[in-house]
């Protein structure tokens, strides 16, 4: 179910409730039954799929756990034997990349082949079934399998107890679009008592409202004229599509951040930590910094189970471009099948490439020019590059096909900058009311960005402060998600963006 | 613990704040929600006859209606596109609150196979209902998922995003359905009355005699009603009123009266017998399904016969505490839709007071009338009231209270009958109530007839009139009677016998007789000083309002007497005037001379006579006006009388001039009219020659000064305290002619301020003549009615030569030797005198000194020519006085 409809708001307080009543034995199935519940909410079949991953990746770490200890007494014992270890853990990755391949690139994979066999005319394959994609499979199978190569690498103990594991796989606020966990973090915490504190509610539903006004409010006001713009591109150009590629930069992040938030603060209400997904991405001073700050727990994902087992940086400088060269193509197949997202990826890798090999040669050239690089300002002038390179490349992430694309970037060099006062802003999906409420809205992200990117905690600092000013801010938080969301039968709940993948 | 009241408080202002905001953005429309609003807020036991379904019932069906022809108490609970299932749901809610003695049900979407009705209907049946176990059922039958059907219940995801329509009812929620009276719930007719007929194709439905299932939903929602209704033991109506129905849809129809039948429900299918109801599918609709003014009251009426025909239904017009009985629920006391705030005396001449009330203008219509009539005076057939049809060809109808002899008061009701009042005292107190075609008539508390069944022929679209009849609606009036009524009070409803008995009539300021009519002569008006016209172009305003509006009344009697002198100059020569302009209504009173030798007199309605006049040779003029006759005297002598009736004119009499058609001062005249006085009443012709013609005293002839005046030595401002008053008066005649030739010592890059001021700093009207430095790089020169020009000077204007020559308001400015600008401007007489180097205020006190340096200045009386002007302007070289 989404966290944006009628049935998570009668799912989660029942669910909360029900946790702190019950006893701490009897918690972990009630988070496994009442998880599964939230998964089957979209398609009861594919919990199957939820399960069988699961299970694999389960009886993996029993058979790595074991295969380690034999190799270990048979090296002690100065004898030699198949490296099992490995073998099970090439079979999970497997299975898994498998199913995931299966679900998830199939389709595409056909497409593209029958492209080539085009060329070379052939007749085309028609796969004999339509798959439908199941939600989150990207996130619970990689969650998964990081569990088995944690357990390969000797990073956490093999868990026994299947119900636990289950749990922590299919744990619902983060089961669909992250963060991805890793069993060294969120595993242990099945076993802590989670005594009712106050403190925790009160954070958590705080940090849940705001990712609601990130995702409904924000995201999903500024989804309306991005949709616009992207569905009908060739009726827009210049200021227009300019206006639509920030406002993508602006709906995609409410919605994923505010997607992360919402299963984090929904997570801490039932006493649990998980990790920080985001930390104000566009206040990046470079793609580097910004890959450090967006979508932080796949991206820690990609290094660690990719990047260094690829080598790294540690091959050489070479080496180094190439491994960050697949690392991002890979994420950018992680999105989604379609050439756009490939494309996508493929940019991000590039900028940081071309960013590195001329490291040395900025340097000197600012230098040079007397440049006064530890300044305010100059951070300025970093970040709003970085912003620009990010948002060209977010518009192959959104644009329907890689023509859509390249037609939207083509059409930004139109200088039209009357689109600003005749009018033609109000004809592009909002009235007036509606876009004070979007720049408003967006004035509070960034506000908020700043005092918390100068280190200010916010939930803390607001904790402080006399009750009514809490108050205060309180009711106009959810006011504000309650008035100005988009939610209702006016439109279709939108789902959050990262759910495809 | 202490945390705990903490969330709890928090909590509750939370739902403070939100049950605030949410009645802010709650939808508000009239069917559904304030509908069912409005059932809420009624009190127990007063709705008879509960109506509930779709717009079908809603806008076809008018319970006011209802009440008004027969007191039948009933609520229209409906809503847009309500389907059976929402009806369903209604009726049991209202049964909740109401013990009907019978419930009608439109089936009209039994007839079309949808399973859900869109969204926003949907909401509408079901937001207001209050929260119990039937608005959930209600909401999980209108919507195809619970989720829409919880959003529903919840309210606040269907109508958040009102948030950018609201306006400004939004914010009195609580009082939106308070403010909705029951003749706003009920009378949807308003909404469709500008609508124009549209007419509707109809099949041979009388031929359709199988039926079509209806669907599985609507058939179980069908017979659940009926199981409701039997088991509440309320008797059920299933009706479907008329609409363009197509063949399958009438099928259904019929599936309806086989269930109706099987369960043994009565059930009207109105298509099927559309005669039966009056109803033409040419004139009375306005779209397919729904009923036009025409339309309404015909099927209203009918289905009000049907109901009470097959029903016990009470008529409770006559108990008053009904909340229907003043048609508005919390109205006021008095809830007359016409009330007199003054008595009426007529003047048998032109008075009569139009009230607006078209009492038959729906022949079936019922209302109460209280009057109170004085019978001391006038007798014979004088009318009190007029709302009658005497229309030549239409025949005699409506009401029209009359005193037919000395003794006796005609009331004629309904179809010219008369109903006859023995006049016994003074003043008789009347009351008549008419109920559909009922009458009953009270005189001074006795009952003279009761439901005397008197029907019109026909509706009448006039309006009741005070001391008149007319033609035809809004048409010429006649029979102007010297009646007095002396209080009126209308209801557009049926009144209690208490009321009626209990009413007394106001003790109202009675209405002063039209001017002269009491006989006495009195003055009202005497000229304080001779009137010597100069057609205006020498004194402004040359002419005299009196402020006597002589034509206000028709039947005014009045008295002029004047001693004229005929003009001897050319142009307009209107001696005086109180006459309409406007072409085709030319009426009043005009004097006029005509050519040279001719006196024209034009009074009534535009009724002109001609008299032989001798310019310069005064003569005595006296006009007498007794109700339409004219009485002219020259010289004390009657030389004609005039009968000539006019219009009232509500224009003032204006000695020396006319107003035109759009009331503005015109034909400002040369004429002198010596003496003048105005008495009301009628002077015969023996006092009117006693009368002395003494001439008013010369009014002081105001000689324009000379403005001649040469400076003496060059001015040097100093800024303080420096100043030349020169004593020349530049506008105490406006409109004379003057010539200043003046050479200004120009500083370029300061700002010296004024070199010569005439000026007067009258806020609102500042007027004279002024040049001054304002800017670093210009002067600036007012004219007339403060008129600015400013000359863009440079630094190498050192010496700035200008002449101003002024004729009437024609300002010329020369500067170098040619014209530099003309500006025409007029304003009042300005008693200043023209400065040097300083203004002053309204007190005489100096101020505002400036460093201004005025080199020359010389002032001639008249104006020049332009040659004349243009020579004079030029610089001088080297030739300076100084």
């Amino acid at each position: 179910m989404l966290f944006n409809s009628i049935e998570f708001l009668l799912f989660f307080p029942t669910v909360v409730l029900a946790y702190y009543l019950m006893p701490g034995k009897l918690r972990l199935y009630w988070l496994l039954v009442t998880s599964y519940v939230f998964y089957m909410g979209w398609n009861p079949t594919y919990a199957l799929l939820l399960l069988f991953s699961t299970g694999v990746t389960f009886v993996s770490g029993l058979l790595i756990g074991g295969a380690k200890k034999r190799a270990a007494q048979l090296a002690e014992e100065g004898r030699k034997s198949l490296p099992w270890a490995k073998i099970w853990v090439g079979a999970s990755f497997t299975i898994n990349l498998a199913i995931l391949f299966f679900y998830k690139y199939f389709d595409f994979a056909v497409e593209n082949l029958n492209a080539v066999l085009g060329l070379f005319g052939r007749e085309a394959v028609k796969p004999a079934f339509d798959v439908l994609l199941p939600v989150g499979i990207s996130f619970y199978i990689f969650q998964a399998l990081s569990y088995t190569a944690d357990v390969y690498r000797g990073d956490v103990r093999v868990e026994k107890n299947f119900f636990k594991y289950a749990t922590f796989v299919s744990f619902f606020p983060q089961l669909v679009a992250g963060p991805i966990e890793r069993s060294s973090h969120l595993l242990m915490q099945f076993d802590e008592e989670k005594p009712l504190k106050m403190d925790n509610i009160r954070d958590g539903l705080l940090l849940m409202v705001w990712g609601f006004f990130q995702k409904i409010v924000v995201a999903d006001r500024a989804a309306i004229l991005v949709n616009q713009v992207f569905n009908y591109s060739s009726y827009y150009s210049g200021f227009e599509v300019v206006i639509a590629m920030l406002l993508f930069a602006v709906q995609i992040y409410g919605d994923f951040a505010g997607y992360s938030n919402i299963a984090i603060g929904a997570a801490q209400v039932m006493g649990f930590d998980l990790m920080d997904n985001f930390r104000r991405p566009y206040f990046a001073t470079s793609v580097g910094d910004f890959w450090r700050r967006w979508h932080i727990s796949l991206s820690t994902w990609f290094r660690d189970y990719l990047y260094i087992p690829l080598g790294g940086n540690r091959k050489g400088k070479v080496r180094q471009y190439i491994n960050l060269m697949i690392v991002f193509l890979c994420s950018g197949l992680w999105h989604g099948a379609n050439w756009t997202y490939i494309i996508w990826g493929g940019l991000n890798g590039i900028y940081q490439v071309i960013g590195r090999v001329t490291k040395p040669w900025r340097t000197r050239l600012m230098v040079r020019i007397g440049m006064k690089t530890e300044s305010f300002s100059h951070r300025v002038l970093q970040s709003l590059i970085t912003f620009v390179l990010i948002d060209i490349a977010w518009v192959f992430f959104r644009a329907n096909t890689l023509g859509d694309a390249m037609h939207i970037l083509g059409s930004v060099f139109h200088f039209n900058p009357w689109v600003l006062v005749d009018g033609s802003l109000l004809n592009m999906g909002y009235d007036q009311t509606e876009w004070v409420v979007l720049l408003l809205g967006i004035a509070v992200l960034l506000v908020l960005g700043l005092l918390q990117e100068s280190g200010l905690r916010l939930r803390q600092g607001l904790a402080k402060q006399e009750m009514w000013f809490r108050w205060v801010i309180y009711l106009l938080a959810l006011g504000a998600v309650l008035l100005f969301g988009i939610y209702g039968p006016g439109f279709d709940a939108a789902a959050f963006i990262y759910f495809q993948f | 613990m202490k945390r705990g009241m903490r969330i709890l408080a928090f909590l509750l202002v939370f739902m403070v704040a939100y049950t605030w905001i949410d009645g802010i953005l709650h939808t508000k429309t009239t069917d559904g929600i304030g509908t069912m609003k409005k059932y809420y807020e009624l009190p127990k036991d007063t709705v008879d006859v509960l109506m509930v379904g779709s717009s079908h019932m809603g806008m076809n069906v008018n319970p006011t209606q209802m009440w008004d022809e027969h007191g039948i108490a009933a609520y229209n609970l409906w809503s847009g596109m309500q389907p059976i299932w929402n009806s369903y749901y209604f009726v049991k809610e209202g049964l909740k609150y109401q013990n009907p003695k019978l419930v009608v049900v439109d089936v009209f979407l039994c007839s079309v196979l949808n399973e859900y009705s869109d969204s926003s209907a949907a909401l509408k049946s079901v937001q207001a209902m209050k929260m119990s176990l039937d608005k959930l059922g209600a909401a999980v039958a209108s919507f195809p998922t619970w989720q829409q059907a919880a959003e529903a219940i919840w309210g606040m995801p269907t109508y958040h995003t009102r948030f950018d329509e609201l306006a400004k009812d939004d914010f009195t929620f609580d009082e939106f359905a308070q403010e909705l009276d029951l003749v706003q719930i009920n009378a949807n007719s308003t909404l469709t009355q500008e609508q124009p007929p549209y007419p509707i194709r109809l099949k041979d439905y009388a031929s359709i005699k199988d039926s079509l299932p209806l669907s599985e939903k609507s058939e179980k929602y069908l017979r659940k009603l009926i199981d409701l209704c039997s088991s509440k033991d309320v008797p059920l109506l299933l009706i479907a009123a008329p609409f363009e129905a197509t063949e399958d849809e009438f099928r259904r129809l019929n599936r309806v009266g086989e269930i109706a039948a099987e369960k043994g429900v009565a059930y009207l299918n109105c298509l099927a017998d559309l005669d039966a109801y009056d109803v033409d599918p040419k004139t009375d609709f306005w779209d397919v399904g729904h009923l036009n003014a025409s339309g309404i009251p015909k099927f209203t009426r009918k289905l009000s016969h049907y109901l009470l025909a097959q029903y016990d239904l009470p008529d409770r017009r006559l108990e008053e505490d009904h909340i229907w009985a003043n048609g508005v629920i919390n109205a006021a006391d008095d809830s007359s839709v016409w009330k007199m705030d003054q008595q009426f005396t007529g003047d048998g001449v032109s008075r009569y007071i139009d009230t607006g009330v078209k009492l038959y203008e729906n022949r079936y219509g019922s209302w109460t009338l209280l009057t109170s009539l004085d019978m001391t005076q006038h007798p014979g057939e004088e009318v009190y009231m007029s709302c009658f049809c005497e229309t030549p060809g239409e025949g005699n109808y409506g009401l029209l209270i009359r005193r037919k002899t000395d003794d006796r008061l005609a009331v004629k009701l309904g179809n010219n009958i008369d109903v006859d009042i023995m006049i016994d005292s003074d003043v008789i107190n009347l009351a008549i109530v008419k109920n559909v075609e009922k009458y009953t008539v009270y005189a001074n508390g006795k009952m003279i007839v009761k439901d005397y069944e008197l029907p019109c022929p026909k509706s009448y679209a006039g309006t009741l009139l005070i001391g008149c009849q007319e033609l035809a609606p809004g048409g010429e009036k006649f029979r102007h009677s010297c009646t007095t009524v002396m209080d009126l009070k209308v209801y557009q409803n049926v009144q209690g016998e208490s009321r009626i008995l209990g009413w007394t009539p106001a003790q109202l300021p009675a209405m002063a007789a039209p001017l002269g009519m009491d006989g006495q002569v009195k003055d009202i008006y005497v000229l304080p000083e001779q009137f010597v016209g100069d057609s205006g172009s020498f004194v402004q305003n040359a002419y005299i309002d009196t402020g006597l509006k002589l034509y206000e009344e028709s039947a005014a009697s009045f008295t002029i007497l004047s001693r004229i002198t005929p003009s001897v100059v050319d142009g307009d020569k209107v001696f005086f005037s109180t006459f309409s302009e406007v072409p085709g209504e030319y009426r009043g009173l005009l004097v006029r001379q005509l050519e040279d030798q001719l006196l024209n007199v034009i009074v009534g309605n535009n009724h002109g006579i001609t008299l032989p006049c001798v310019p310069g040779q005064m003569m005595d003029l006296a006009i007498v006006k007794t109700l339409n006759q004219y009485a002219v005297y020259v010289d004390g002598k009657l030389v004609q009388q005039i009968d000539s009736a006019c219009a009232p004119y509500a224009g003032t009499l204006l000695i020396g001039a006319q107003r035109d058609g759009d009331g503005n001062i015109f034909r400002q005249s040369s004429t002198c009219v010596n003496s003048f006085a105005v008495k009301s009443g009628v002077m015969d012709e023996s006092e009117i020659q006693k009368w002395n013609f003494t001439d008013a005293p010369m009014p002081q002839v105001r000689v324009a000064t000379s403005v001649n005046y040469a400076l003496a030595s060059r001015f040097l401002g100093n800024g303080q305290d420096r100043y030349i008053d020169t004593g020349v008066q530049l506008y105490d005649i406006p409109q004379k002619d003057w010539t200043m030739a003046v050479t200004l010592n120009f500083e370029y890059g300061k700002n010296s301020g004024v070199y010569l001021s005439c000026f007067s700093e009258e806020v609102g009207n500042y007027r004279g003549f002024m040049i001054r430095q304002e800017a670093e790089d210009s002067i600036t020169i007012l004219v007339g009615n403060a008129l600015s020009y400013k000359i863009q000077l440079s630094e190498m204007d050192r010496t700035v030569r200008l002449v101003v020559t002024k004729r009437g308001n024609q300002y010329a400015i020369y500067r170098n030797g040619s014209l530099e600008t003309s500006l025409e401007s007029s304003c009042d007489s300005y008693e200043g005198t023209l400065l040097i180097g300083c203004q002053e205020t309204t007190e005489g006190e100096k101020f505002r000194f400036s460093t201004a340096k005025v080199d020359e200045l010389t002032m001639t009386d008249g104006a020049l020519t332009d040659e004349q002007a243009a020579e004079l302007s030029t610089v001088q070289e080297g030739v300076s006085r100084f």
